[in-house]
């Protein structure tokens, strides 16, 4: 494979986290146009140990993932009287303080001579894990999607849970919820966290994938793409988000003969999808149709056995 | 018998304009009692408040003698009372089995229990064979009885029921009434807002008539089945005697 592939590949990937993260809100009801603040956050804890305290990638990962969940369940317990629009304003003036934040923290320790570290508005460079390691970009793909692999698993399985019902339920009637004796502050908070959380995977790992973050990557485009992929490839499965990913940054970007007009189509499909499939392509009642399919192929299986 | 609910003077606002007006009633264990009236008499809202969907503006909530006014809904549940809300309300993107595990608080409930679901067959069959439909692909009835599973789901002691018959042709109501029976004979305690006051009497021990947020009436059901008064207003039979002020 050409790096060119594997670069888009892995901005799948990557991508893919903040996806994911925004659907987890999307399922429960909220519209958050701050995601992004977490991807960012998560960047900045994973690589500040990796390459300022010399730690490995894997507490680089789990500390950007911590950091990321941690705010997150602040903010969501700050927010919580919120709703509706209120709360997805609310969502995109926290992220823009993170991002205002970063781009005045300048907080830097010396490394082999060198000073690394966040450095404001220039950024955060040097971010070397992988060159000290010597791993390739195929090698670091890997990484990418074995952890993907474990997020969507771990969504796939609470969603068939109660957890996963629960949080549908607070998604449509969260009064109803509460009369079902659900504390909806609690699931409320729970779920901002491992949205919180599930994004800073995505950001640890964007750091050390381009070896340089800085503030503006994470800006208020970053989050309503996140939204946009739930919107496009469905809220019925996890999958649904990855889908959207897939069809934004793998068609759209890596289409040679659409780049440029990338935003331009994306902005068009996006509003097309939202009439014709509001909640998007891979909603609620194909999923179940699709089990249905699944489960009758095994069944006509079992019984040609 | 003892008192399992009382409530005491409660009031209830919406904006400005009182809904109920120190309404004082009781449920003792064991019995089913109906809560009957026009609409806007402010049935609902006592179900209301006493579930914690509301807050109360006056008056008091006891249940087995302990204040339960300004709990939290999920607050009120964890006590033992449980609200089936009119209208179904159940979710109609979720399987009927992911609708029931929501209510089914820390591991399965009664009516998941074991994998051949020996519970819900009991009491509600149709339901055993559509588990993993969605639950929009019910019926009326069928969802109502999918409410009521919901509601059983959350092991309650009292059961507030809002208009289980709403919307049900008299067969189907016929089959809720019914269950509503046998629930009661599992010593759930039941207090019930319907429409369908003729049938409300039949099922229940006591009834209070409710009248722009005021009791009006009270006493055994069957008592008010036979009252001039009741018959005249609300079962639309001719009275002998005019009506004449309580």
């Amino acid at each position: 494979m050409d790096g060119y592939v594997i670069t888009v590949l892995s901005n799948i990937g990557m991508i893919s986290f903040i996806a994911l993260s925004a659907y987890l809100l999307l399922i429960t009801g909220e519209i958050s146009f701050g995601q992004q603040a977490y991807f960012g956050l998560g960047a900045y804890a994973a690589g500040a140990a990796t390459a300022m305290f010399a730690q490995p990638i894997w507490v680089g990962i789990l500390i950007g993932a911590c950091v990321a969940g941690f705010v997150a369940v602040l903010v969501g317990a700050l927010t919580l009287r919120l709703s509706g629009l209120y709360f997805s304003i609310s969502t995109l003036a926290f992220a823009e303080m993170v991002r205002l934040v970063l781009l005045i923290v300048e907080v830097q320790v010396e490394v082999d001579g060198e000073m690394v570290g966040p450095d404001g508005a220039n950024g955060f460079h040097d971010i070397r894990w992988m060159f000290e390691r010597d791993i390739s970009l195929t090698e670091f793909m890997f990484i990418i999607y074995a952890l993907l692999a474990v997020v969507l698993i771990a969504l796939l399985l609470m969603e068939r849970s109660r957890l996963g019902s629960v949080f549908r339920m607070l998604g449509s009637d969260d009064l109803l919820a509460e009369m079902q004796g659900l504390n909806t502050v609690r699931y409320r908070i729970l779920a901002a966290g491992m949205a919180g959380a599930i994004a800073g995977i995505g950001g640890a790992l964007y750091a050390h994938f381009t070896t340089y973050v800085e503030p503006q990557f994470f800006n208020a485009m970053l989050g309503v793409h996140a939204l946009a992929y739930g919107l496009i490839g469905g809220l019925g499965t996890a999958f649904g988000p990855l889908i959207g990913v897939a069809i934004d940054l793998g068609f759209l970007e890596a289409v040679r003969f659409i780049q440029g007009y990338r935003m331009i189509v994306f902005g068009g499909l996006v509003a097309v999808l939202l009439i014709l499939m509001p909640r998007g392509i891979l909603d609620e009642e194909r999923v179940h149709r699709l089990k249905v399919l699944f489960s009758r192929r095994n069944d006509a299986g079992a019984r040609g056995r | 018998m003892t008192s399992l609910l009382d409530v005491r003077r409660l009031s209830v606002s919406y904006g400005g304009l009182r809904a109920v007006d120190g309404v004082s009633l009781e449920v003792r264990q064991g019995e089913i009692v109906s809560i009957i009236g026009m609409n806007g008499a402010g049935k609902t809202s006592i179900l209301n408040a006493v579930s914690g969907m509301v807050p109360a503006d006056g008056g008091e909530i006891l249940f087995e003698g302990e204040s339960i006014g300004g709990l939290p809904a999920h607050a009120v549940v964890a006590r033992g009372i449980v609200q089936v809300p009119e209208g179904r309300m159940i979710l109609g993107t979720l399987s009927v089995e992911e609708n029931l595990r929501v209510a089914a608080h820390h591991r399965d409930g009664f009516l998941l229990r074991r994998r051949t679901r020996p519970g819900l067959r009991r009491l509600f069959p149709t339901l055993a064979d559509k588990l993993d439909r969605p639950a929009a692909s019910l019926s009326g009835g069928e969802a109502q009885m999918l409410a009521l599973a919901r509601g059983l789901e959350a092991a309650p002691w009292l059961l507030l029921l809002d208009e289980p018959s709403l919307g049900l042709s008299p067969k189907l109501a016929a089959g809720v009434f019914d269950l509503v029976r046998r629930l009661r004979e599992k010593g759930l305690t039941i207090l019930m807002v319907e429409q369908n006051i003729r049938r409300a009497l039949e099922l229940a021990d006591r009834a209070y008539v409710l009248e722009s947020g005021r009791i009006r009436l009270h006493g055994p059901a069957a008592e008010l089945l036979s009252d001039d008064r009741l018959v005249s207003d609300y079962l639309g039979y001719p009275s002998a005697a005019p009506f004449t002020s309580a």
